[in-house]
C-alpha cells in the first residue's frame, strides 16, 4: 500500500494529472526543437513552479522531463536531425526508414519504445529501492564527505575533454555554496556585507547563469535557425504509426534488455543519455539475427535506442534522489530546481521522503504512459518546430531566466548575479570547461561541510581510514586514473554531457 | 605571452579560487576550513590550467560556440551589449514595462524582423508576464529601480 497510495494520490487528484497532461506536450516541444531539450525546459519551466506545492511542482518538472526524447526522435527520424544528443542513434536507422518511406512506422517503434523503456525504467527504479535503501542508511558522514568529491570527480571526468577543469568548476560550485552565514561559527563568509547573500547564493540563480545565459548568449552568436534543416519533413499516416507500435510488441525480450540496460547504465553517475543509447544500439546489433540489415533501416535500430533513452531517466532518479549526486546533467538542474521547491534530495530521502519518491516513480511511468496518445495527435505539428528561428527563443528565454531569479528569492541583486554567472558560464561554455560538475558542486557544498566536520568530530582526521571510506577513495583514484590512461591512449573523446 | 580570452577565462577562474583562499584567512578557523580545503586544490588546478595553456600557444582546438555568418548572427560583443540592455530594462523598468519593450526592441532589432513582428513579441511577452504571473498566479514581480523611484 505504501508504494500505491501516491499512485491512487495521482490518479484521483485532478491537479497533478492536470500538471503531467499539461508537462507533456511542453516536455515533447523541449525535445522537438534541435538544440533545446529537458535542461533548458527545466531552467525556463522554473518560474512556472515558484510557490507550488513541492509535490505538485517535482511532478510537473519530472513529468516534462521523461517525455523530452520522446519528442526528440521525431526530427530524428523525418529531418535525420538529432532533437537531443541522445536521440542521435535513433537516426541510424530512423532516417533510412523514412527515405523509403517508412517514416510513420519508425515514428511508431519510437512512441513504443519510448513509453515502454519509460515505464520500465520506472520499475527498475522500483524495484531498486529495497536494496538501496539499506546502502544509503549504512553512509555515515566520513562517506558522505568523499561522496561529494567522488561524485564531482567521476562527472568532471565524463563530461569533458579536461579532468582539471571539471573537478575546478565541480570546487567552485563547492566554493559558492559556502557563501553565507557559516553554520558552525555564524561568521560571515564571501558576503561582502549584503544582506541578500546571508542565505547564500539561490541555486536557481546558479543554474540559470551557469546554462540558460551561456546558451543563450551561444545561440545569439551563432544566429540562424537552432538547427541545420533543409528539406520538408518525410510525410506518414497513422496506420504506418500503428504498424511501428506493434513492432515493438513484436520485439518484447530486445524493449525489455535495452530497457533495462538502459536503466542501469542512467543509474551511475555521469554516463548520461548517449552512452544508453549507444550501448543499447550496440547491443542491439550485437544480438539480434541478420545484424546486417542495421544501418538501413531496421525497426530493430530504432527500438533499442529509444527505449534505453526514456529508461534510464528512472535510474538517473536514484543517485539523485538518494545520494544528491545527479545522474545526468538534465538530474542536475532538477536539483536545482527540487531544492527552489523545498525538496532537499540526499540520504533523509530514504528515512523521511519515502511517499515523494512513490510519487515521482509513479509521475515517471504515467507520463511516458500518458505520452503515446498525445504524441499520436500531436506529431504532425511536432515536426514544424525545427524550423523555429533561434533569434525568436532567446528574448523569451532571457526574460524567464531573469524572471526565475527574482522569483527565486525575491531580491532584485540576484538578476545581477545571473548575469555575472551567466557571462563566466558562457566563456567556461565556449572554452570547454565543463558546467554540470558546478551544479553537483553547489548542491553537495553544503553537505559535504556539515559531513566533513561531523566526520573529523566523532572519529577524527582518520576518518578517511574507515573501510566504506577507503572504498570511496579509491574509487576516485581508480577515476582519476582511468581518465590518466586514457588520455595516455588517447580515447578522452566529446561527449555530450554539457551540450 | 599569450593574453587571450582562453587564457583571461583560466586567469578568472585561478583568481576566484585565490581570492576565496585570500578571504578565508580572516574568518574563524572553523569557518575557514572548507573554503581552504576545497580553495586551495582549486587554485592548484587552474594554475595547472594556466601552465597548459601557456604551453599550448594560439594553435588551440576548435572552439565549441559555433560561429555561423547568417543575417541573424551577431558577434560575440552585439550579444554581450543586447544582454546588457536587457539587464537595464529588467532592473531598470521591471518585468511587466521593461519584458516586452527590450522583447520587441530586440525581434526588431537584432533579429530585423518587421515592426509588426516586433509588437506581436512584446504583446506575447505582457501577456505571459501580466497574465500568467500577476493575474493567474497572484505574484508579485519587480517593477524596477529607476520606475520604482519615479512612482514612489
Amino acid at each position: 500500500m505504501d508504494a500505491f497510495g501516491p499512485l491512487l494520490d495521482i490518479l484521483t487528484t485532478p491537479y497533478l494529472m492536470g500538471l503531467i497532461l499539461l508537462a507533456i506536450p511542453i516536455g515533447m516541444f523541449f525535445g522537438a526543437v534541435p538544440g533545446l531539450g529537458g535542461k533548458l525546459g527545466i531552467v525556463l519551466l522554473i518560474p512556472f513552479v515558484f510557490g507550488m506545492d513541492p509535490l505538485a511542482g517535482a511532478v510537473f518538472l519530472l513529468a516534462m522531463h521523461a517525455v523530452v526524447h520522446t519528442g526528440g526522435s521525431i526530427p530524428s527520424i523525418l529531418f535525420g536531425v538529432p532533437g537531443t544528443g541522445p536521440d542521435a542513434a535513433t537516426i541510424v536507422d530512423g532516417f533510412p526508414m523514412a527515405q523509403r518511406g517508412e517514416a510513420g512506422r519508425a515514428l511508431g517503434a519510437s512512441l513504443g519504445a519510448s513509453g515502454i523503456g519509460g515505464v520500465i525504467g520506472a520499475l527498475f527504479l522500483a524495484a531498486m529501492l529495497p536494496v538501496l535503501r539499506p546502502v544509503v542508511l549504512a553512509f555515515s558522514p566520513a562517506e558522505f564527505f568523499l561522496l561529494a568529491l567522488f561524485g564531482i570527480t567521476f562527472i568532471a571526468m565524463l563530461s569533458g575533454r579536461s579532468l582539471i577543469k571539471g573537478i575546478a568548476v565541480g570546487f567552485l560550485g563547492i566554493l559558492v555554496s559556502l557563501v553565507g552565514l557559516d553554520p558552525h561559527t555564524g561568521s560571515q563568509r564571501y558576503t561582502f556585507d549584503q544582506l541578500w547573500l546571508w542565505d547564500g547564493v539561490s541555486v536557481v540563480v546558479a543554474v540559470l547563469g551557469m546554462f540558460a545565459i551561456p546558451e543563450m548568449l551561444a545561440l545569439g552568436v551563432k544566429g540562424g535557425s537552432i538547427s541545420k534543416v533543409e528539406g520538408k519533413a518525410h510525410r506518414y499516416d497513422f496506420g504506418q504509426v500503428m504498424q511501428g507500435i506493434w513492432d515493438v510488441i513484436r520485439h518484447p525480450w530486445l524493449t525489455f534488455r535495452t530497457s533495462v540496460i538502459g536503466a542501469a547504465i542512467g543509474a551511475i553517475p555521469g554516463l548520461g543519455g548517449d552512452a544508453a543509447s549507444w550501448l543499447c544500439y550496440g547491443h542491439a546489433v550485437q544480438t539480434c539475427k541478420n545484424p546486417e540489415n542495421f544501418g538501413k533501416g531496421d525497426v530493430r535500430g530504432v527500438i533499442a535506442p529509444e527505449t534505453a533513452n526514456n529508461s534510464k531517466e528512472g535510474g538517473s532518479l536514484l543517485p539523485t534522489l538518494f545520494f544528491g549526486v545527479p545522474g545526468s546533467s538534465g538530474m542536475a538542474i532538477l536539483i536545482g530546481a527540487f531544492v527552489m521547491l523545498g525538496i532537499q534530495p540526499g540520504p533523509h530521502m530514504a528515512l523521511t521522503g519515502m511517499d515523494l519518491v512513490w510519487s515521482l516513480i509513479w509521475a515517471l511511468a504515467l507520463a511516458n504512459l500518458l505520452s503515446i496518445p498525445l504524441f499520436l495527435g500531436m506529431a504532425p505539428a511536432f515536426s514544424l518546430l525545427v524550423y523555429v528561428r533561434g533569434a525568436l527563443l532567446i528574448p523569451f528565454v532571457i526574460v524567464l531566466a531573469f524572471l526565475g531569479s527574482f522569483l527565486s528569492e525575491q531580491h532584485w541583486q540576484n538578476m545581477a548575479l545571473l548575469v555575472g554567472i551567466g557571462v563566466l558560464g558562457y566563456f567556461l561554455k565556449k572554452f570547454g570547461w565543463p558546467r554540470p560538475p558546478f551544479v553537483i558542486g553547489l548542491v553537495l557544498g553544503a553537505i559535504a561541510e556539515d559531513s566533513i566536520h561531523k566526520a573529523l568530530a566523532i572519529w577524527g582526521p582518520t576518518f578517511f581510514l574507515r573501510p566504506l571510506s577507503l572504498v570511496f577513495i579509491a574509487l576516485i583514484v581508480l577515476t582519476i586514473g582511468a581518465y590518466i590512461w586514457k588520455q595516455m591512449k588517447g580515447q578522452v573523446a566529446d561527449v555530450h554531457y554539457d551540450t | 605571452m599569450i593574453l587571450n580570452a582562453r587564457f583571461l577565462t583560466t586567469l578568472v577562474m585561478f583568481a576566484l579560487f585565490v581570492g576565496a583562499c585570500i578571504l578565508a584567512l580572516s574568518l574563524p578557523t572553523k569557518a575557514a576550513f572548507m573554503p581552504l580545503l576545497i580553495g586551495v586544490p582549486g587554485a592548484l588546478l587552474c594554475g595547472a590550467q594556466l601552465i597548459l595553456d601557456l604551453r599550448r600557444g594560439p594553435d588551440a582546438p576548435k572552439e565549441p560556440v559555433e560561429e555561423a555568418g547568417d543575417a541573424s548572427a551577431q558577434s560575440e560583443a552585439q550579444a554581450f551589449v543586447w544582454l546588457a540592455l536587457f539587464s537595464v530594462a529588467l532592473i531598470g523598468f521591471g518585468f511587466v514595462y521593461g519584458g516586452p519593450i527590450i522583447v520587441g526592441l530586440f525581434v526588431r532589432f537584432s533579429s530585423r524582423d518587421s515592426w509588426k513582428n516586433a509588437g506581436i513579441a512584446a504583446a506575447g511577452t505582457f501577456i505571459v508576464l501580466w497574465g500568467i504571473f500577476i493575474w493567474l498566479l497572484e505574484l508579485s514581480l519587480f517593477e524596477g529601480l529607476i520606475l520604482g523611484a519615479l512612482t514612489g
